[in-house]
């Protein structure tokens, strides 16, 4: 199931923040994870992925660094900042508040038993 | 490895590589993607998405690098290259946000530049969206301030208008024909050659080529060289003399003023006026409307010939006093100042200066002829006289409320007209505005091929930095008002601090004021000094009021009064006061006769003696309008105000 544009552009950014607490991780790399844990809802292409990834470097909450892949070819890894991991907390907070006020309110219940 | 030369090596290394030696080609992308080993599909997807950011250089690389490192990643995982195509989105889109993305992570000081140069644009964009939304603004002329002028001449009937009867005479009397001369001016023959430096060698030396009224002006006064001439000329034109007496008996002056255009060519003649055959062809057929036709561009030639007119009646007067023609002197000192309230007719400060000058020249005459002919005129004719000189109020406020039409005049042909009196500054009031403002404004600093260009360039900072209309005229008009006021205050009571003077000072000690009432700077006339002309006046009046009571008392008496108090009610209804100070007049006999001055505008008696000036000009009453309008501190430090105010007998102007 693909979601709307303007509701991945905010869970977009939350999910790949997540995903590099983990530790860091390169472009294709993260499409792959996005795709297979969100069971194909959070999939994005290039297009989305890379615009994503350099405004969350430009407003600091992820970094990236160039550096060679086991065959040798370049390849830039992202981690999360300081700044990213605060935002992240801070990001959690809010979607499980959505999500407790949506289960409430018995939207996820129904995606649920849908 | 790449192919490329070294030539295309170098043109793809970043400059910061070339400064250090190093000639990377690392600004490659097309090498990059030979090497990447991608398909030829994914390999020029990469490149036209690089291609359609348009970023940077070094950041296309690092963008091309990421996209080639994901499609390699893909592949390596065995994604086949179709889906990893399909997966990559929508080119132009991916492109686009891109290009949004790196943007914001370039340097502050680049977003700084991108923000400052996105304001300016915008300013420049709306800057000229308003230039040419102005541009499009146009006066409108609605009232024809000409024919307000005009209002009085034009209620004259025609046989009681005065100007044809001049207009014949002056043509008669031919005064400024040039011709050659015989003798040379007297008054230049007897005059010791160094005092002849920057005059007119034509004066004195042959071929003596000037006209008849340059010659009579030298030589107005019995005591002047050259009188006899003057006498021979006024005899042998009696006709034309007489003629100018009927005239100033008549109910106006009755000339309508206007351009150059409007006068018939005996007008122009005989007011001496010879405009280019070009002006006169420009302005033929236009209404009032016409921009040629502003107010500012009217021609008033005759003024000039009444002072003239009023010069020839004084040597008149004078010649028959000599002659002891009593009723002619009286007739000819009396035709002046009717003269001088028919050249009135216009509510103009011009005029109204002018009718002052003449009034003034009477007064001397009558002055001449009481002290040189004392006993010529009989006790009735001295009070025949002194009832007309009493009677010839000048009512100055229509002067100044006409000094308002030019502005009016100014603003109607300047501004746009929003109906409710309102409007600003178009290009052709900046043009204008340049035309006649010889001060150092921001219009007048260029002037050039691209003046048009700029003055249009200028419109939306004129229109914001320039006064609006109406706000222009409201400072305008009570500046006027003030000006009305300040001449209606008895001098006594004048607080320069107050007046006009000091309110426009402090209007314009700020550039920004002056820029923003610049029209005013240009239009407003110097009222402080007309105010001083007119007390002078009034004080040159009380003067031969007393001058003639002195000579009726003398005449009954055989002597001088003790004080002046003694001429009233007899001679004079009220003895004038001094102008000056509100208090009563000093009054002498000395050796020649009585003496009757005003304190002067320092304050302090100095027994009749008339100021000096630091270049040894005689500057009886006021000689500046500082010297009205300053501070009385100021007035007691310059030596051009230490002396005093005579009334009689006036010294004569140099």
């Amino acid at each position: 199931m693909k979601i709307e544009r303007e509701l991945m552009r905010g869970a977009g950014p939350v999910a790949v923040l997540k995903l590099l607490e983990r530790g860091e991780m390169y472009g294709y790399e993260i499409v792959k994870a996005l795709d297979q844990r969100s069971e194909g809802v959070l999939a994005m292409g290039q297009s989305t992925l890379y615009p994503m990834l350099y405004n969350l470097e430009a407003k600091g909450l992820i970094q990236s660094r160039m550096d060679a892949a086991d065959n040798g070819r370049p390849r830039k890894y992202y981690q999360l900042t300081g700044k990213g991991k605060k935002r992240l907390a801070h990001d959690t907070q809010q979607w499980q508040a959505v999500t407790a006020a949506m289960n409430a309110l018995g939207v996820t219940q129904c995606i649920q038993g849908a | 490895m790449t192919t490329a030369t070294l030539k295309r090596r170098l043109f793809k290394t970043p400059m910061r590589d070339l400064i250090r030696g190093r000639v990377t080609g690392r600004l490659d992308i097309d090498a990059l993607l030979e090497d990447s080993d991608l398909p030829k599909n994914a390999a020029d997807k990469v490149r036209r998405v690089v291609k359609r950011t348009r970023l940077w250089r070094l950041e296309k690389v690092d963008v091309a690098n990421e996209l080639i490192a994901h499609f390699q990643d893909g592949l390596e995982a065995e994604t086949p290259i179709e889906e990893l195509l399909k997966s990559f989105g929508n080119e132009k889109q991916t492109a686009k946000l891109i290009r949004r993305a790196k943007k914001r992570q370039r340097p502050l000081a680049w977003h700084i530049f991108a923000w400052a140069r996105l304001t300016v644009v915008c300013f420049l964009g709306f800057y000229i969206v308003s230039a040419l939304y102005l541009l499009t603004g146009s006066p409108s002329v609605k009232t024809d301030y000409v024919a307000v002028i005009n209002k009085q001449a034009n209620q004259i009937p025609e046989d009681q208008a005065a100007w044809p009867l001049y207009r014949q005479a002056m043509l008669e009397l031919n005064l400024w024909q040039e011709r050659e001369w015989d003798t040379p001016i007297p008054y230049f023959a007897e005059l010791p050659e160094p005092e002849r430096e920057d005059i007119d060698p034509s004066y004195y030396e042959p071929p003596y080529v000037m006209d008849q009224m340059t010659r009579l002006f030298y030589s107005l006064h019995p005591n002047d060289p050259g009188w006899d001439q003057t006498v021979q000329f006024l005899r042998e034109h009696a006709q034309s003399i007489s003629l100018i007496r009927e005239a100033t008996d008549k109910t106006g002056f009755g000339l309508k003023i206007g351009f150059a255009s409007d006068y018939s060519s005996e007008d122009l003649e005989a007011c001496n006026y010879h405009p280019e055959p070009e002006t006169l062809a420009a302005m033929t057929d236009k209404t009032f409307r016409d921009p040629e036709r502003a107010l500012i561009g009217i021609a008033i030639p005759h003024l000039s010939r009444i002072r003239d007119i009023a010069r020839l009646l004084c040597a008149d007067a004078l010649r028959a006093a000599e002659a002891g023609d009593a009723d002619t002197a009286i007739r000819d000192v009396i035709a002046i100042q009717r003269l001088s309230k028919q050249a009135e007719e216009q509510p103009l400060l011009f005029n109204g200066l002018v009718g002052i000058s003449a009034r003034t020249l009477g007064f001397e005459t009558i002055q001449d002829i009481l002290i040189n002919y004392p006993d010529l005129l009989t006790q009735q004719q001295l009070r025949d006289l002194a009832h007309v000189l009493a009677s010839t109020q000048i009512d100055h406020e229509p002067w100044y409320n006409g000094e308002r039409f030019w502005f009016y005049d100014f603003l109607q042909r300047t501004y746009t007209d929003d109906g409710e009196g309102g409007g600003y500054i178009t290009k052709k009031g900046i043009e204008d505005l340049k035309s006649y403002d010889s001060g150092d404004s921001p219009f007048n600093r260029y002037d050039g091929p691209f003046t048009g260009a700029l003055i249009t360039a200028s419109l939306p900072a004129a229109a914001i930095l320039i006064a609006p209309r109406e706000e222009m005229r409201c400072v305008y008009d009570d500046f006027i008002d003030q000006a009305i006021l300040d001449s209606n205050k008895p001098l006594w009571e004048y607080d320069y601090k107050d007046g006009l003077h000091a309110k426009y000072d402090q209007l314009m000690s700020s550039s920004g004021n002056r820029l923003r009432y610049l029209p005013l700077d240009v239009f407003m006339p110097a009222l402080s000094a007309v105010n001083k002309t007119i007390h002078r006046y009034y004080g040159s009046r009380d003067g031969i009021l007393i001058g003639i009571a002195l000579t009726l008392y003398q005449q009954e008496h055989g002597n001088w009064p003790d004080s002046l108090d003694d001429l009233s009610p007899t001679y004079l209804p009220s003895v004038p006061i001094d102008r000056l100070t509100g208090k009563p007049l000093h009054y002498r006999i000395t050796d020649e006769g009585p003496l009757v001055y005003s304190v002067g505008v320092d304050g302090d008696d100095d027994a009749g003696r008339v100021p000096v000036d630091t270049d040894g000009k005689v500057n009886n009453g006021m000689a500046s309008p500082t010297q009205l309008n300053g501070p009385l501190s100021d007035r007691l430090a310059d030596p051009n105000c230490d002396g005093d105010w005579v009334l009689w007998p006036q010294p004569h102007k140099q």
